[in-house]
């Protein structure tokens, strides 16, 4: 075959093109997320589409990487022995996207628009509650007082809610603001399309490593299996929420991966405390004991989650290993015994719709009956169940509900305060099994009130050991974050928070 | 005609006068809260109550409908909680996605439909019309998804020519239309095929033949005008659904017309735009009436409206 050497020639200068274009960063990563932002004001957000969008955006003083605590935009920061004052150094020459430089004034402008009732910084705000004041020392350095010692106040700097945004943006765009995204992240805002997609753009001006694609597109897609199939037709590059009956599809192509993360979820049988039979901690133990966590685990997700070993995530600090409830069926029983349930007992187990509730709730039903347990499902819509599951406890008819918990912050002192201390009994929060023991009460005080992260780290632990002996819940499983990533984007990952990170796209 | 047309209008407003009354009570009725569902099951308890006191529902409940009644009467729809942007500009978008779509898919399946129709009825207990019938019947029982799925499967990850995502585009709207065109196409020829055939059997039709006309001009002329009116109103029944929001082809080719907005407006509890959604079901059934009425005296002079 004669080679045209003008064909020849175009060949080449396109292939350098190509080149030159892959070396410089070029393109656009596609990501199809399951679900659609609500607003992209971060102390505003409340769901984790919104997280994921803001994080390519905002940032915070600190923030996670890889689930570690990491300096963004302050370089150093150091807490008071009582814990009761974080002092922070910034960086210089930071710029927000509409060019008002990031200084101390900024940061507390900033704040204190979330802090102030009137602003519509609801989130943030109670995430934020512990500042009773913020002081500009410097430029670039400023002081937080708290209300009471919080050693777990940086963990809760960390998280999306408290990422900051322009303080010009503020009154620039009012009620719009959720629409408007200004902050200083490596991505800076093109546009969204409501319900459908939220698109960025590198920001040339960012102040750490500048990003390595030009644009990432975030395209809501809430059907998984529709999901699947713009993966395989190349139309995304990266899927969210992949169910585990559609992991084999994409292990069967060669171009598609499928990325599994480690996260601070937690899917749990919650035991009403207050009501019997579960009033009594021998029937809480037996009920662990019945289960065979391995199995349910395979059954359920295709073994793509990790068996409890604590009361909180794994991945969450101050989390510490207990001794496993072992399956041991003839235990269980005779635990039951034990506790005047020789024949077993009836109970209505309340939870969501969707696949894994369903099918994991099947599992219990089985193990349970081994031991004499005749347990029925009672799924139901959302909106519904979060109704129920929050009634004060006079009024509150639950008997156990199959939900699921996180660690939002990362850190042991949020995951035990919303799940196993009095005052986060419904409506207030999340302690849905109405546990209370005072030792945890006190601990996690003590624990609250050190900036000492080891002596933080024992109280934690000792508050665990405690909980993981009484019980209030049927410990299952830490769920992975699954998701499906062509061979062509390496960078994107889901973080332990279950949202994605895609600040490090790269394209092949 | 246009006095029938105002009259009906006004017809309307008591329909639209109780949708309305309904509708602000139902969604209120559902168990679930619009605050703790926005603010997050870990939310605390002031952070809902911001929110719940910034979607006005700290408000009693008549509060609440005589704020809701006047904004109707001013033509503000409200501001949905979970877009946070005004109603009219949502419905405004996702409407427009769903008329373009459903328009299309009707007017695909009423040009088949009825040629099929007629087809068929021209060569009765041919091996055509027996084709005909069996297909029509094939295409309304698939259900959508599988369909769906199919075309996907098909077009978009094997041939690549066609994208899996559904888009108000020259390409994105092919498979989606498709998909809703197949079912209504099939309840289409079978209305055209029986009502022809019933027409067929009529005197003036064999007399029309027995003078010695075009038998292709019996059909056009004097027996499909006549059995037209109630593929008519099928068309219009069918397109009324289409464009209430097709929310399994939505979800299957991830369409974000009002079908879809419908579920994540329920989901979430949405006061403000699961109403303007509901007004707006109701208006369009209201129209779509109107018009095959009208659309009938067109058809068959015969029919007239005083």
């Amino acid at each position: 075959m004669a080679l045209n050497p003008r064909k020849l020639l175009t060949v080449l200068v396109t292939a350098a093109l190509a080149l030159g274009a892959s070396a410089l960063g070029a393109g656009t990563a596609r990501l199809a997320t399951s679900l659609a932002p609500n607003t992209l004001q971060p102390a505003e957000a409340t769901g984790l589409p919104d997280a994921a969008v803001i994080r390519m955006m905002f940032e915070g003083l600190v923030g996670f990487l890889d689930g570690e605590l990491v300096d963004e935009l302050a370089s150093s920061w150091t807490a008071n022995e009582d814990a009761t004052s974080y002092t922070f150094e910034l960086r210089e020459g930071v710029k927000f996207h509409d060019g008002t430089p990031l200084d101390a004034a900024a940061v507390k402008a900033y704040y204190d628009w979330v802090l102030d009732p009137n602003s519509s910084g609801a989130r943030g705000r109670s995430q934020l509650s512990a500042i009773s004041e913020i002081v500009v020392l410097g430029d670039h350095e400023l002081r937080i007082d708290l209300k009471a010692p919080n050693g777990a106040f940086i963990y809760l700097l960390a998280v999306s809610n408290a990422r900051i945004a322009s303080p010009a943006s503020l009154q620039e765009y009012g009620d719009d603001l959720g629409r408007h995204p200004v902050g200083t992240g490596p991505f800076k805002f093109v546009s969204w399309d409501e319900g459908q997609s939220v698109v960025v753009e590198r920001n040339p001006d960012y102040w750490g490593e500048q990003a390595k694609v030009d644009r990432v597109e975030f395209v809501v897609v809430n059907n998984a299996a529709t999901r699947v199939a713009m993966l395989q037709s190349g139309e995304v590059q990266f899927i969210e929420a992949l169910p585990p009956q559609l992991v084999p599809v994409i292990d069967a192509d060669p171009n598609l991966d499928v990325v599994s993360t480690k996260t601070n979820f937690l899917r749990i049988l919650q035991l009403n405390t207050t009501k019997a039979p579960f009033d009594d901690v021998r029937v809480r133990q037996a009920l662990n004991y019945a289960i065979d966590k391995d199995q349910l685990v395979n059954v359920a997700v295709a073994g793509l989650a990790t068996v409890m070993t604590s009361p909180i995530p794994e991945t969450t600090f101050g989390a510490a290993p207990q001794p496993p409830y072992t399956y041991d069926p003839e235990k269980a029983r005779s635990l039951l015994a034990e506790a005047g349930y020789p024949n077993g007992f009836d109970v209505k187990v309340l939870t969501f719709t969707g696949d894994e509730y369903r099918t994991v709730g099947q599992v219990l039903q089985q193990m349970f009956a081994q031991v004499g347990v005749r347990m029925t499902l009672d799924q139901q819509e959302r909106g519904a169940l979060v109704d129920q599951i929050f009634k004060p406890v006079d009024e509150n008819p639950t008997e156990a509900a199959l939900v699921g918990a996180s660690a939002t912050t990362g850190d042991a002192d949020l995951a035990i305060t919303t799940s196993f201390v009095r005052a986060s009994f419904p409506p207030a929060s999340n302690n849905w099994s109405f546990y209370e023991n005072d030792e945890v009460e006190e601990l996690v005080a003590a624990g609250r009130a050190t900036g000492d992260q080891a002596a933080r780290a024992a109280d934690y632990a000792k508050a665990l050991a405690i909980i993981w002996q009484d019980a209030p819940w049927v410990f299952l499983y830490s769920p992975d974050s699954v998701a499906g990533r062509s061979a062509t984007l390496s960078g994107v990952a889901y973080a332990p928070d279950n949202t994605v990170d895609a600040r490090r796209a790269e394209l092949r | 005609m246009l006095l029938y047309t105002f009259r009906r209008l006004l017809q309307a407003v008591p329909t639209l006068v109780g949708v309305v009354v309904l509708i602000f009570f139902f969604v209120r009725a559902l168990p679930g809260d619009p605050a703790r569902l926005y603010a997050g099951t870990d939310a605390d308890r002031a952070t809902v109550e911001a929110i719940r006191q910034r979607f006005g529902l700290d408000r009693s409940l008549p509060e609440q409908f005589v704020y809701f009644v006047g904004g109707l009467a001013r033509g503000d729809l409200g501001r949905s909680f979970r877009a946070n942007m005004p109603v009219k500009d949502l419905l405004a978008r996702h409407f427009r996605a769903t008329l373009v779509l459903a328009s299309i898919a009707i007017v695909a399946a009423t040009l088949l439909g009825i040629m099929l129709g007629v087809a068929a009825a021209r060569r009765r207990n041919s091996a055509l019309d027996l084709g005909i019938t069996s297909a029509s019947v094939l295409g309304i029982s698939t259900p959508s998804f599988f369909l769906g799925i199919l075309l996907i499967y098909v077009f978009a990850v094997k041939l690549r020519v066609l994208p899996v995502a559904g888009s108000v585009s020259l390409k994105g709207i092919v498979l989606p239309a498709a998909t809703l065109a197949v079912a209504s196409l099939g309840t289409i020829a079978r209305f055209a095929r029986s009502s022809l055939l019933e027409t067929i059997g009529n005197d003036y039709v064999r007399t029309a033949r027995a003078k010695g006309l075009d038998p292709r001009r019996v059909i056009n002329k004097h027996a499909l005008r006549n059995a037209l009116i109630p593929v008519v109103t099928i068309v219009g029944l069918q397109f009324g659904f289409l464009l209430s929001g097709t929310v399994i082809v939505e979800t299957v080719f991830n369409f974000h017309g009002l079908g879809w907005l419908l579920i994540q407006s329920v989901e979430a509890r949405d006061y403000p735009a699961v109403q303007g959604l509901m007004l707006v079901f109701a208006l369009q059934f209201i129209v779509i009436n109107l018009v095959v009425d009208v659309l009938y005296g067109l058809i068959d002079p015969r029919i007239s409206y005083e």
